[in-house]
């Protein structure tokens, strides 16, 4: 990852160019943080789903069990429920690997804005003590 | 035995209990595994939201310095 300002060029810009350099600086900060709070409320719609679908799963369970425990009273009503319950299941499931994937691949890019963002940071405590010392 | 059932019924009858008991089951317990690693997942990447807002604050920070250093009037000091 490239520093968004060279250290040995600082000194050697106009002030003109110092003030580009700090404006694209200020630039870069708001898009990265723009990008996390996308990230963010993704994460956040992923932990709502995961709440609803643990719902599910456990009213799923609980269904199961009543159609496995009515199953010889109630016949074929209590398979029915158990097998309904069965088929709400199985996309939560099948979803899960790529559900893993999605919150993975989001965590990885925020611990590169994270990086990316100590590094515009730090650049931008040159561009201010490059001011300073003019 | 229910009457009239043959020895073969009843035991195709346990048989098919036994396989949707297991189909249900492996069902449960893959979605239930499923859920215990996305919450997994997630809690990891709670941590990269505070490196983050960690991260954010340091360049609020710096981008309020810098923009004081531009706004410094020399002659004020």
């Amino acid at each position: 990852m490239k520093l968004p300002v060279s250290v040995q060029t600082l000194a050697s810009l106009s002030d003109e160019k110092l003030l580009h350099a700090a404006l694209d600086l200020e630039r870069r900060r708001k898009d990265l943080k723009s990008e996390a709070r996308d990230l963010s409320r993704s994460l956040k719609r992923q932990e709502e789903r995961l709440r609803r679908e643990g719902g599910m799963l456990v009213g799923g369970i609980a269904v199961m069990a009543l159609g496995f425990i009515a199953g010889p009273v109630a016949g074929i009503l209590g398979w029915i429920a158990a097998a309904g319950a069965f088929g709400l299941l199985i996309p939560g499931t099948m979803q899960s690997a790529s559900s893993i994937a999605d919150i993975r691949a989001d965590a990885q890019r925020l611990n590169q804005i994270a990086v990316e963002l100590n590094l515009v940071a730090d650049a931008m405590g040159l561009v201010a003590a490059e001011r300073r010392r003019r | 035995m229910a009457s009239g059932e043959t020895p073969g019924q009843a035991a195709l009858w346990v048989f098919a209990g036994a396989a949707l008991l297991l189909a249900f089951g492996l069902t449960a317990t893959f979605a239930m595994l499923g859920l215990w690693r996305r919450a997994n997942a997630l809690s990891s990447a709670g941590l990269s939201l505070e490196r983050v807002a960690l991260a954010e604050a340091r360049a609020d920070l710096a981008s309020e310095d810098m923009a004081a250093a531009f706004n410094d009037d020399p002659a004020a000091r």
